[in-house]
């Protein structure tokens, strides 16, 4: 009879099964090994290029022919080009922060879903890096984001928040995907190792070299470790950063202080929604239960009802501050928010965002997957809808009465929004089918046998 | 010295050619490259040419072998002497390519003359302006006169002569013109438009001397016969009455839209504003009553207003007459039954007290036993109204034309010329006229577009534009106006001099000569004929008017006006046809800018629409662009709704001049015929007529979502007035207002109100400056505007003359439905108070060049930046489109081209381009700049002349055409510059100044002079 470690009841919960490092290889490895492509993956797959057409077509179009193809106008002259940008980079940010402030944290429950996220970052990034680059109107002039020396000494003008917008999420993207790239070193080399043939050189040449030696390990851990030193900041920065574009403007209902929390609130809230979502899909398509479990789904939605908490105050405390300063610009601007033409898009935001994720209080709920799977796509809904809320009805009514007007969208700001779903679902079925959807190596540290002390912590 | 008197020296100077027109000539239309792809006349061109080349090819001949190549802009060189319009490449020395002329001519509007200066770059017409010598325009202008310009390079044009269909020589119809001058006239018949020509004058009476049996009818669809009648009727004289408004303290109109459609509209503005022009709260302005049953321009200018449905208005008018009778004015009128209106105690009061300086002015819905009732008071009452002889024979005559109509019917005419009217469209329905033209063999067409009747006609010609042709034109007070050609017909057209010299005069006579001849024995009677023409030339007009005022004297004390026993049933009402702000009559139909130019009060588009009253809709449940039947007896029409406040509950307003079936791409079948509702014995409105709510909606185009006054249809349940209330609450900061009463006691109130919301005074706009912070602004000049929302009646020419100067293109009904139009000036209407008789605040808006701009500094390539004197400047060469810059704009001035706007411009309309301003590319903002253009074309003319920039050395364009003169722009440093001095006025203030923007642009209070009789102590002031 011995008294179970508290390492074994954490492996049980985390890794269910009696498993060991052999198993967890196998079953993780086993996936992008697998010799026949799985039929469901074909179907996914053949669905996201079928999306991905549209994008292309779509966006050949707008280059074609203008921004003019969407619903913009005079005064909405952002429209859901702009809702996407931020939406997706939002979505983008719980790779990070599972990764980066979870790791520092020593949150050992993120290593069933940190590479998920990671990756899911990455494609999600890529999708909202797309959109500042086609929604200008001269897009064969978009590289003048960029400070490239030039005979004229014209520069980019750096009090811009665009530009501000531009380097974060630029460094995001090269930052997030140094550390999802070093993370992944080790698990190409075990798959590398059981490789044959090209598969194992292209394995190897990615692997740089990796032994799994104890200095590498020294050097990787460390080295890992200043990424997430690094990325740290960049979570709570770049959507602080996006939250600019709006936060320095003189229109009311954005020219509000508590943008940048709140965007960073919401950005984890719908990365998470995200990763929920996808990792349903992922346990379910390649029966990994065992490895992202129950408890990891759990974990997932208590940091979605903390974040959808915090979204929720930001709501009523814009709406307090917007009473409270007794701006009458200010005010209507809520007021039109809740009431007037799109008031249908607010209350979608409020419903998904903040009553939805209240069901997250009882145990129950955060435990049942068809639950959880609906509610983080409606987080997702209510997260779009936020952006929604912020861009187009915000400019829809602002100072002048004379300028207001209505926006409605077209079909092709549809079509290149969910081409955007192509673009992210083909990137991200092709890292499934070749690269492993969990860190294998981190995957081993929840082990009982990874834990040298047994359970004799320091505590 | 003028500007324009300057400028015009130059004409004089090089008046050695003489302008001549192109009879006769062989070739030396200017032409457009199109026009010039005919194989046959280029080559034909290019071997005149080579007879030059065969002399030894000089620079001159080789330039101008060049330039007939090209056909540059239609500029090529012609080959006779004599017939010479100053060709470009061989333009006398001191031409200076660049460099804008000038030359003055006039626009003929109907019997009127309206006087412009026409801006010629290249010697290509890009420009129209007031001329500031000519009476009626006064150096003004309106929305038509700056859009004639598009109208000239119009590529829908008719183009030579067509005889059935097919293209034929003018000298075909030079020899069937011939034909028909039998010397006896029996069965031809002449129709035209309303004309003020003293050549045309001469022309009829050769042709009634040559052709003694022939007939020659005047027709105008919307006229004022009413009202001469109504002058004939009280002083035995059919006579023109010119409304002196700058005399008139108190003026009462009832249902003439002076200010806004109807005619003289610049020379009534720019009185009218004379006397609202307020410096500080010891001036004094004009007070002006309206009664009107849909709110027009004038309307919206009143100090008090009248809801009262047309049919109602003679009424009204015998009540002001009885009480105005009873206040001891000498004049006959019984008492009637009593509305018991304010208004009307009132506006009798005013106008007894002001004697002397009170006018009433009648619209063209009143009969004319009631014009002559006005005439009558306004005779008593010494208003300051002058009478000139009226030339009968040019002006519009119902009852000729239904003779003609009936002759026509009758197979009595056989040849019957037509003058530039459009009759089968625009003709009263009772008459037929497309069916009685089929019944005249030989129908000439002279039009400036294939339409509606040049169908029907076997000859259409080409008719020259006023910029391509000779003539003459007379205001109402006699002064002959000469019109003068700025380059050569485009389209191989005709005047209407060269139309009717074959068959008046058995030959074809050249324009020049018949106009100078005229000139010559009618109307330069003394001194030096050559020096006076070439005065007159250089003046755009002749000094002496060629008749004096005449003194009337009632015929009778006595009116015959009986009322009109008018009832309207219940559930009927009274439909009111009024011509249209943008196409007039319909003739305007073909025109993009005045298609586009949202019309005032309902910032309508593109359309016309039934214009109902807020309560009606909602008793009826008709929505905005509701299809409805509309009939009157067995006559209907099928028009969509358009809810508007101000429209009085009884009454339906239809615009004409729409719903057009003709060969003009941009005007056809756009908007909704109501001419079939139109016959001859109630052409301006029509009782019981009812209405049939369809279900079916039409998409209006309207610029403006919010006035104020209507629901929200899409807000949540319950809160549908939600804008409204917003609206409302926010009139007084944006459009700041108040009484003149208040004002007085109370001067201050502008500024106090402006500073509560002061931002801190610490921050200096410098410190912010993205480049140059040491600048100091305090130096040069510093570009500033002021706008007067006191005289400013919404009038639209700002805009246009903006449209025009500044190369901003049309976007279609659809691109404004998206809310994508391009105008760089908006006019913003809002409303308050009772849905039924609102108040009206206008306010034109552009860029208002903010201190510290918002745009500025979120642009992220910086393309849009300050200029050292001030001017908050794109740079469509660096601009990506991001549209960063519009957002955070809190006036929401700044355009943006989601589509390649110019890319199909035909070639044609680029010559109506200005050279001075680039033309924008897709994806790039734009919005105004302060004519920047002019204003470096005046710093460099200074730099040149070894000076600063002097105030009124230029005017930017918006600023040149406005007729209420609300718009002032200058040097701010300059304290003495106009625009300095209307800034410290005490109702300077800035728009949005809480902002702390620190706009260049600041607005002057609104002020509306209220009779204390008619404002309730608690209203008194209630705008603040």
């Amino acid at each position: 009879m011995s008294i179970k470690s508290k390492a074994l009841i954490r492996a049980e919960k985390l890794l269910p099964g009696n498993q060991d490092f052999t198993s967890i290889t196998e079953d993780i490895a086993g996936v992008p090994e697998q010799k026949k492509t799985p039929i469901q993956w074909w179907l996914l797959f053949g669905f996201s290029l079928s999306l991905l057409s549209i994008f292309v077509g779509s966006v050949g179009f707008l280059i074609w022919e203008g921004t003019g193809i969407w619903g913009i106008n005079n005064p909405v002259f952002w429209g859901w080009a702009i809702i996407n940008f931020v939406w997706w980079v939002g979505i983008g940010h719980a790779g990070t922060l599972i990764s980066a402030i979870l790791h520092l944290f020593r949150q050992n429950w993120r290593n069933a879903i940190n590479r998920f996220a990671e990756t899911m970052t990455l494609f999600a990034v890529i999708c909202a890096l797309v959109f500042p680059g086609i929604h200008v109107g001269r897009i064969w002039v978009a590289y003048w984001f960029l400070p490239l020396p030039n005979q004229m000494g014209m520069w980019p003008n750096m009090r811009s928040p665009l530009i501000w917008d531009f380097f974060a999420v630029f460094t995001y993207f090269t930052v997030s995907l140094l550390f999802w790239y070093t993370g992944l070193i080790p698990d190409l080399a075990t798959l590398r190792d059981r490789a044959k043939g090209l598969k194992k050189k292209v394995y190897g040449f990615f692997a740089l070299g990796w032994r799994g030696g104890n200095r590498q390990w020294q050097h990787y851990e460390l080295a890992y470790l200043v990424l997430a030193g690094i990325s740290t900041p960049l979570v709570l920065s770049v959507h602080s950063v996006v939250s600019s574009d709006f936060a320095t403007s003189v229109i009311p209902g954005w020219h509000t202080t508590i943008f940048p929390p709140y965007f960073v609130a919401g950005a984890i809230y719908s990365g998470f929604g995200m990763v929920m979502t996808l990792s349903i899909i992922a346990r379910k398509v390649y029966n990994l239960g065992h490895i992202i479990t129950v408890e990891h789904l759990d974990k997932m939605a208590q940091i979605m009802l903390l974040t959808g908490c915090m979204v929720g105050y930001a709501y009523s405390m814009e709406f307090f501050v917007a009473w409270y300063s007794g701006n009458p610009y200010e005010s209507f601007a809520f007021v039109n928010r809740a009431l007037g033409p799109y008031w249908w898009g607010y209350w979608a935001m409020i419903f998904c965002n903040v009553v939805v994720p209240q069901f997250f209080w009882f145990e129950k709920y955060r435990r049942h997957i068809p639950f959880l799977f609906i509610t983080s796509i409606l987080v997702n809904i209510g997260m779009w809808f936020e952006r929604f809320v912020i861009v187009v009805i915000t400019l829809h009514r602002d100072f002048m009465p004379g300028a207001w007007a209505m926006y409605n969208p077209t079909m092709w700001d549809v079509a290149i929004y969910l081409g955007t779903f192509g673009l992210f679902f083909t990137g991200f079925l092709l890292f499934l089918r070749f690269l492993p959807m969990v860190s294998i190596a981190e995957a081993k540290l929840v082990l009982p046998e990874s834990d040298p002390h047994h359970g004799d912590s320091h505590e | 010295m003028s500007q324009i008197e300057k400028k015009n020296q130059e004409f004089v100077k090089t008046n050695s050619h003489v302008l001549e027109d192109t009879t006769n000539q062989e070739f030396g239309y200017w032409k457009s490259l199109k026009d010039i792809s005919s194989e046959d006349d280029y080559n034909r061109f290019l071997k005149q040419s080579e007879h030059n080349v065969d002399n030894g090819l000089s620079r001159r001949n080789f330039l101008s072998l060049i330039a007939a190549s090209v056909a540059l802009a239609g500029l090529e060189g012609c080959k006779k002497p004599v017939q010479k319009i100053i060709p470009y490449v061989e333009a006398e020395i001191g031409t200076i390519p660049g460099i804008p002329k000038y030359y003055a001519s006039t626009l003929p509007f109907k019997n009127n003359a309206l006087g412009v200066v026409i801006e010629n770059h290249d010697e290509r017409p890009v420009k129209v302006e007031g001329n500031e010598k000519h009476p009626t325009s006064l150096g003004k202008s309106n929305s038509f006169a700056q859009a004639s310009t598009l109208e000239m390079y119009d590529p829908d044009r008719a183009r030579g002569v067509k005889f059935k269909g097919n293209k034929v020589d003018w000298n075909e119809y030079l020899k069937f013109a011939k034909s028909i001058n039998d010397g006896n006239g029996k069965g031809l018949a002449v129709l035209m438009q309303e004309s003020s020509s003293p050549t045309i004058k001469s022309i009829q009476e050769d042709f009634k001397k040559n052709l003694p049996n022939a007939d020659w009818v005047v027709y105008e669809s919307v006229n004022n016969e009413n009202l001469y009648d109504g002058i004939e009727l009280a002083f035995s004289k059919r006579l023109q009455p010119l409304y002196r408004l700058e005399k008139a303290q108190i003026i009462v109109s009832l249902g003439s839209d002076f200010l806004g459609v109807d005619d003289n509209n610049i020379y009534h503005t720019r009185k009218f504003a004379q006397n609202r022009n307020i410096v500080d709260e010891n001036s004094t302005m004009n007070r002006l009553y309206v009664a009107e049953s849909s709110i027009s321009s004038t309307g919206s200018s009143a100090d008090h207003r009248l809801n009262v449905p047309q049919h109602e208005m003679e009424n009204l008018l015998a009540e002001l007459a009885y009480e105005l009778k009873q206040l001891g004015l000498r004049i006959e009128a019984k008492k009637v039954k009593s509305s018991n209106n304010l208004w009307v105690k009132a506006a009798a009061k005013d106008l007894f007290d002001g004697r002397g300086e009170s006018i009433i002015i009648g619209g063209s819905s009143l009969s004319k036993e009631f014009h002559q009732l006005i005439a009558l008071i306004n005779y008593n009452l010494k208003a300051p109204v002058d009478y000139y002889p009226l030339n009968m024979s040019q002006v519009s005559s119902i009852n000729n034309f239904e003779s003609l109509c009936n002759d026509m019917k009758n197979g009595k005419i056989n040849n019957l010329i037509i003058l530039g009217a459009n009759p089968v469209y625009d003709s009263p329905v009772d008459f037929d006229f497309a069916e009685s033209l089929k019944k005249v063999k030989n129908s000439v067409h002279l039009t400036n577009i294939i339409d509606e009747t040049s169908k029907l006609c076997s000859w259409n010609i080409a008719m020259n534009h006023y910029f391509e042709c000779w003539g003459d034109a007379m205001t109402y007070d006699g002064h002959v106006s000469i019109v003068q050609p700025q380059i050569m017909p485009l389209f191989d057209s005709k005047s209407i001099i060269q139309v009717l010299s074959p068959i008046v005069h058995s030959k074809e006579q050249s324009a020049y000569d018949t106009v100078k001849n005229v000139w010559k024995s009618n109307i330069i009677k003394s001194g030096n004929f050559e020096r006076e023409w070439d005065k007159v030339l250089h003046d755009g007009l002749y000094k002496k008017p060629i008749f004096k005022k005449v003194n009337v004297r009632p015929a009778s004390k006595i009116s015959t006006a009986v009322l009109n026993n008018y009832s309207l049933d219940n559930d009927k009402f009274e439909i009111v046809f009024c011509p249209s702000s943008s196409v007039y009559d319909g003739r305007y139909a073909n025109n993009g800018w005045l298609q586009e130019i949202p019309k005032p009060i309902t910032s309508l588009t593109w359309d016309n629409a039934a214009l109902i009253s807020i309560k009606v809709a909602k008793k009826l449940n008709i929505k905005n662009g509701q299809m409805l039947e509309i009939s009157v007896g067995d006559k209907s029409i099928n028009i969509p709704a358009f809810i508007t406040p101000g429209q009085n509950q009884k009454s339906i307003t239809l615009e004409l001049g729409y719903g057009r079936k003709f060969d003009g791409r941009i005007g056809n079948e756009v908007g909704f015929n109501v001419y079939p509702l139109r016959s001859s014995d109630s052409p301006s409105f029509i009782l019981n007529g009812s209405i049939k709510v369809l279900n079916e909606t039409y998409p209006l185009a309207s610029t403006q979502d919010h006035h104020g006054l209507e629901d929200d249809k899409y807000a949540a349940p319950g809160f549908d007035d939600l804008a409204n209330k917003e609206t409302q609450s926010r009139i007084p900061e944006l459009v700041k207002q108040s009484t003149l009463d208040y004002y007085k006691d109370n001067p201050d109130w502008v500024q106090k109100k402006v500073e509560q919301h002061k931002p801190d005074k610490n921050r200096s706009w410098a410190d912010h400056s993205m480049y140059n912070p040491d600048w100091d602004y305090s130096k040069g000049p510093q570009w500033g505007m002021s706008i007067d929302l006191t005289s400013c009646t919404s009038c639209n020419a700002c805009s246009i003359a903006c449209q025009s100067e500044n190369n901003i293109p049309v976007v279609g009904k659809q691109q404004v439905m998206n809310g994508r139009e391009m105008h760089w000036i908006r006019i913003d209407n809002y409303f308050a108070g009772d849905p039924d008789n609102p108040e009206v605040s206008t306010q034109s808006v552009a860029c208002v060049h903010c201190e510290l701009a918002p745009c500025e500094s979120v642009c992220p390539v910086a393309a849009t930046t300050h200029s050292s004197d001030g001017v908050n400047q794109m740079t469509y060469n660096r601009c990506l489109g991001t549209r960063y810059c519009a957002n955070n704009c809190p006036y929401k001035v700044r355009k943006f081209n989601f589509y390649n706007y110019t890319r199909d411009l035909p070639e044609v309309v680029q010559m109506a381009m200005n050279p001075d301003v680039s033309i924008r590319f897709r994806g790039v903002m734009e919005k105004c700049t302060y004519c920047y253009q002019r204003i470096s074309s005046a710093r460099i003319t200074a730099e040149n002349e070894g000076r600063e920039i002097k105030d009124g050395d230029f005017q930017v364009a918006c600023q040149q055409s406005c007729p209420a003169d609300a718009i002032k722009f200058g040097d701010i440093n300059d304290p003495n510059s106009e625009v300095s001095k209307a800034k410290r006025r005490n109702r300077d203030y800035a728009l949005l100044a809480h902002l702390g923007t620190a706009p260049r642009t600041t607005y002057l209070a609104k002020i509306r002079n209220q009779n204390p009789m008619l404002v309730s102590k608690s209203q008194n002031g209630s705008y603040q």
